[in-house]
């Protein structure tokens, strides 16, 4: 029975993953999965209007689909409704707003309420407009905050007005149409100047039955249109309907379950004790040990659907896995899975499966809140070489990937030995051995992928090191594990300093990786970064408590680690297998 | 001897150098959400020693230190970590194989700590711009701006005097043999524009007494931050000669120079950046600016130019684009941005160490995996076993 577990275990995960990620439009009359696959120009980029409904959405109201009277409402049926039918549309709630004098701008006191309908938000009308006007005088970086908020605001107004006017996306049957299109400038951009366009006619045949509210015509003339593009580009309609199925399934909120479940798992191993001879490694056929390996074959499963995820969005997009923050954390996120699965297969303890969960968990968590709706965008010139997009970017991803394994394996080393007894003496020696390995590995690729980078920045512009703030981020990476490494070396950190630095190494990991976005120097001060500043602190905050647990004398510690008589006379420093000095 | 040998080469010293490294990168990254990064690459790591006036923990979080306090600056950490370096290869030099590794490495960082400093002190980068069917041969330095005074009395050449923007400091008397008159600067801006003909006039504004442009009035504007936006410099200088005095002269880079007249001869003044005469040419046959269909987002730059040098009988066309430099006599051209439709700007840069971080990347890549290669097939070989 034991031996079936990982098996069912594997089985059942393979089952949820495909289960969960099979496309579900909302359920309607209306088609409106077909209609979702229909592709548009947006943005400089042809893709399926399901992905210009959600990117849309989420910029005003931080979501990817909405409710209305308390019944949810996919990002489709919002867009047809907001442009077929304002008189109802215009009081849905979905433009987002937080903060208080906002809210007193447009004339409502509601503390409670944060979603506004666009009739709402310009009744005011006069006002925020005059204080859009004060702020736009204004160059971006000197602007205060009140003023920052009035632009984006005024940034929704105006996505929404885009929106429902028609001037936002250009439908076509083509990629070449699409750039004979683009050619014209930003005028042709609405569908009101390419009204004798085919493809746009067709599209209002279908909007024209959405307002008559015929399912029955809507459907007819969805599949017309659709037939039409397979006709004409059969390669354009395959990769729309690739894209909206991806949107629907949205593969990485399921795979967070999965790295959930490893952890549970490979945790709960550890609540049978192991009982063979070396103290480390679980009998076969324990309990513990059949935990062990659901979680891994579960892990199995979560990689896979990580990577094929990952593998169709660099498809999809035809760019090297990162461009943008979103897709560095999918990618820090899989580094660091696939690292720890290396060191599962190594020791077999669970260590590397639980924090391989960890790790898997939290950076898609990060993904997702970092993701606007559409994470193909077009790629800026000087990022579009796929030479260096695929090694420096890759290798410093792997870098910042290795640096979090390794603090994740601090913390499993403090936590795990503070207050729980299962830090071992024998579990001490390869934990730490674990993170040592870690952050040998974190160095080359952190170091490698700065100067790739650098390299990149003479290629582009001449100047190998400029002391900018990412280059300075990817500096510090790199200092952090030369300084963690030479103190092993010379002896001033042993188990215990090295699992405490290795966690204060994730604090100078987040901040190269999303704090330096956060000044606003000669970078885009994102909106999404006054957000996330609450968190970036709380980590800081987290990591400092923890890497101080290392400081805790052992006799509070409740587990036995290291004898009475070698704590106290900290001889030389041990010289380990893959030690050596200098 | 030894023992002092010994312990300047300990790893006990490597860990607090590596810290305060970390630190100073980390304060002088904090630092450029107030100044640009030029000043910050001059005050934090192209320097011995910072005179802290307080910490910006971070942007926003001041603490002020009620006197300056001197902080060691990027060459003396940077050179204090490289004795450290040669110290601990001195003691312990041995060459074998095991150690083969660790030695690469620790040239490479040699090496990439000597190219950022040979950098600072000798690379030279200028801007061009040229417009499509013209043709250019002096490059220009937006980071330097200086005053020019050209004689022009004699017939056959220009002699032109030239005060970098560092000696203009608001109260310094500049005098030369070679100026006509003394200089003295009352005020200096180093971000400025014209106030326009309707604009109501700021109080703080100062009006000029002499020359051509002294109806024209300038209002100071705080420094750029950004490395791809320019600073507009503007001053006002007090011209004598002996007791006789000449008048207050508004020079700026937004206007044209100006003729003085000084004793029989005349001179021209102005504030410009720094400029250099190339012994090429380079003119703009097409420009491409491509953008992605239907939005604003750059997709390509790029520029086909002729070269032709004279002096070594060269005349060749090369296209220029992103990650695509074009490099000629020592100098690398890249395509730096694109102001007008029709307009290119090529960012040239000179700099004899660029060479370095490249022989530096293969020595330091290629040891790490010497050295961290053998140890992990060691290990896992004894975990097999």
């Amino acid at each position: 029975m034991k031996r079936l577990i990982p098996i069912l275990a594997a089985v059942s995960a393979l089952i949820f993953i495909i289960v969960v990620s099979r496309p579900r439009a909302e359920k309607s009359l209306y088609d409106l999965g077909a209609f979702g696959r229909i592709p548009v120009l947006h943005n400089g980029r042809v893709k399926p209007i399901e992905t210009v409904a959600r990117t849309t959405l989420h910029r005003i109201s931080s979501n990817q689909s909405t409710a209305v009277n308390k019944k949810p409402m996919s990002a489709t049926r919002w867009l047809l409704d907001t442009i077929t039918r304002p008189e109802i549309a215009d009081d849905y709630p979905v433009i987002r707003i937080d903060h208080p004098e906002l809210k007193t701008l447009i004339g409502t006191q509601d503390d409670e309420e944060k979603y506004f309908s666009i009739h709402t938000v310009t009744k005011g009308g006069e006002k925020l407009q005059h204080q859009y006007e004060r702020a736009r005088s204004v160059e971006s970086s000197r602007r205060s905050q009140y003023q920052n908020l009035v632009m984006t605001l005024s940034q929704k107004i105006l996505t929404y007005r885009s929106l429902s006017e028609l001037t936002a996306f250009v439908p076509v049957y083509s990629k070449v149409e699409a750039e004979r299109i683009g050619e014209a400038g930003p005028k042709a951009m609405s569908m009101e100047a390419q009204q004798n366009d085919e493809a746009v006619r067709s599209f209002f045949t279908i909007l024209r039955a959405y307002h008559d509210q015929k399912p029955s015509e809507f459907n007819a003339a969805v599949a017309a249109h659709l037939a039409q593009v397979e006709k004409q580009s059969p390669q354009l309609a395959s990769l729309a309907a690739l894209e909206s199925y991806f949107r629907l399934a949205q593969p990485f909120l399921y795979t967070i379950v999965l790295y959930v479940v490893v952890f549970l798992l490979a945790a709960f191993s550890w609540l049978f004790p192991a009982n063979n001879a070396d103290g480390q490694h679980q009998a076969r056929n324990s309990k513990g040990d059949a935990l062990r390996r659901a979680a891994m074959a579960v892990l199995g499963v979560a990689f896979l659907a990580h990577t094929g995820a990952m593998g169709l969005r660099v498809y999809l997009h035809g760019h090297p896995p990162i461009t943008n923050l979103y897709a560095s954390s999918l990618f820090v996120g899989f580094g660091a899975v696939l690292l720890a699965i290396v060191l599962e297969w190594i020791y077999r303890n669970g260590v590397g499966s639980a924090t391989a969960g960890l790790v898997g968990m939290v950076t898609l968590i990060i993904a997702h809140n970092l993701s606007d709706g559409d994470d193909l965008e077009a790629v800026i010139a000087v990022l579009d070489t796929n030479l260096w997009l695929s090694t420096h970017v890759v290798v410093v991803s792997l870098g910042y990937a290795s640096s979090f394994l390794a603090g994740a394996l601090g913390i499993v080393y403090l936590i795990g030995g503070v207050f729980t007894s299962a830090l071992t003496k024998e579990n001490s020696k390869s934990l730490s051995r674990m993170i040592y390995g870690i952050v040998c590995f974190a160095m080359l690729a952190s170091f490698v992928g700065t100067v790739l980078g650098g390299i990149w920045a003479d290629q582009s512009w001449g100047r190998f090191w400029g002391w900018d703030p990412k280059e300075n981020g990817a500096l510090l990476v790199v200092l952090m594990n030369a300084l963690i490494l030479h103190a092993r070396w010379g002896g001033m950190v042993r188990q215990r300093g090295i699992a405490a630095l290795a966690v204060i190494g994730n604090i100078v990991t987040a901040w190269s990786w999303f704090g330096v976005n956060m000044l606003g120097v000669g970078l885009h001060s994102y909106g999404f970064m006054e957000r996330a500043l609450p968190w970036l602190v709380t980590f800081v905050v987290s990591q400092l408590v923890i890497a101080s647990l290392g400081l805790l004398p052992l006799r509070y510690w409740r587990s036995t680690i290291a004898s009475v008589t070698s704590e106290a006379h900290p001889a030389k420093p041990s010289r380990s297998v893959i030690a050596s000095p200098v | 001897m030894k023992s002092d040998l010994r312990s300047i080469a300990s790893l006990r010293l490597t860990v607090p150098l590596l810290s305060a490294a970390m630190l100073l990168v980390y304060f002088g990254t904090i630092a450029q959400s107030g100044q640009d990064i030029l000043a910050v690459q001059r005050d934090y790591f192209r320097c011995f020693v910072i005179w802290s006036s307080g910490m910006t923990l971070f942007p926003g979080y001041r603490i002020n230190f009620p006197v300056k306090i001197p902080v060691p600056g990027g060459y003396v950490i940077g050179g204090l970590m490289l004795i450290n370096l040669l110290a601990a290869h001195a003691v312990r030099f041995k060459l074998s194989w095991k150690r083969v590794g660790i030695i690469a490495i620790h040239l490479g960082i040699i090496l990439i700590l000597l190219g950022e400093l040979f950098t600072g002190m000798f690379a030279v980068e200028m801007q061009m711009a040229i417009q499509e069917g013209q043709t250019n041969s002096v490059a220009q330095d937006v980071r330097h701006p200086e005053l020019i005074v050209i004689d022009t009395s004699n017939p056959l050449h220009d002699t032109l005097i030239a005060v970098p923007q560092s000696r203009l400091l608001p109260g310094k008397v500049i005098t030369d043999s070679r100026l006509p008159f003394e200089i003295r600067v009352e005020r200096y801006y180093r971000n400025s524009r014209l106030v326009g003909p309707m604009e109501k006039v700021p109080p703080t504004v100062v009006h000029a007494t002499a020359g051509q442009h002294a109806n024209r009035l300038i209002a100071e504007l705080p420094d750029e931050l950004s490395l791809e936006k320019v600073n507009f410099p503007s001053a006002y200088l007090r011209l004598s000669r002996g007791d006789q005095d000449l008048g207050l002269w508004l020079v700026s880079i937004h206007l044209t120079e100006q003729t003085i007249k000084v004793g029989d001869k005349t001179y021209r003044i102005g504030l410009d950046f720094r400029r250099y005469q190339k012994p090429y040419s380079l003119t703009l046959v097409d420009f491409e600016h491509d953008k992605y269909p239907g939005s604003n987002i750059a997709r390509q730059y790029a520029s086909r130019v002729i070269l032709r040098d004279p002096q070594r009988n060269e005349r060749r066309e090369a296209e220029i684009y992103m990650n695509h430099p074009l490099r000629y006599r020592g100098e690398t051209f890249y395509q730096a941005g694109a102001p007008m439709a029709d307009t290119t700007v090529l960012q040239i840069v000179d700099n004899p160490a660029a060479i370095l971080p490249y022989i530096a990347c293969i020595l330091v890549g290629g040891g790490m995996i010497l050295h961290f290669v053998p140890n992990l097939v060691t290990f896992l070989r004894r975990r097999q076993a």
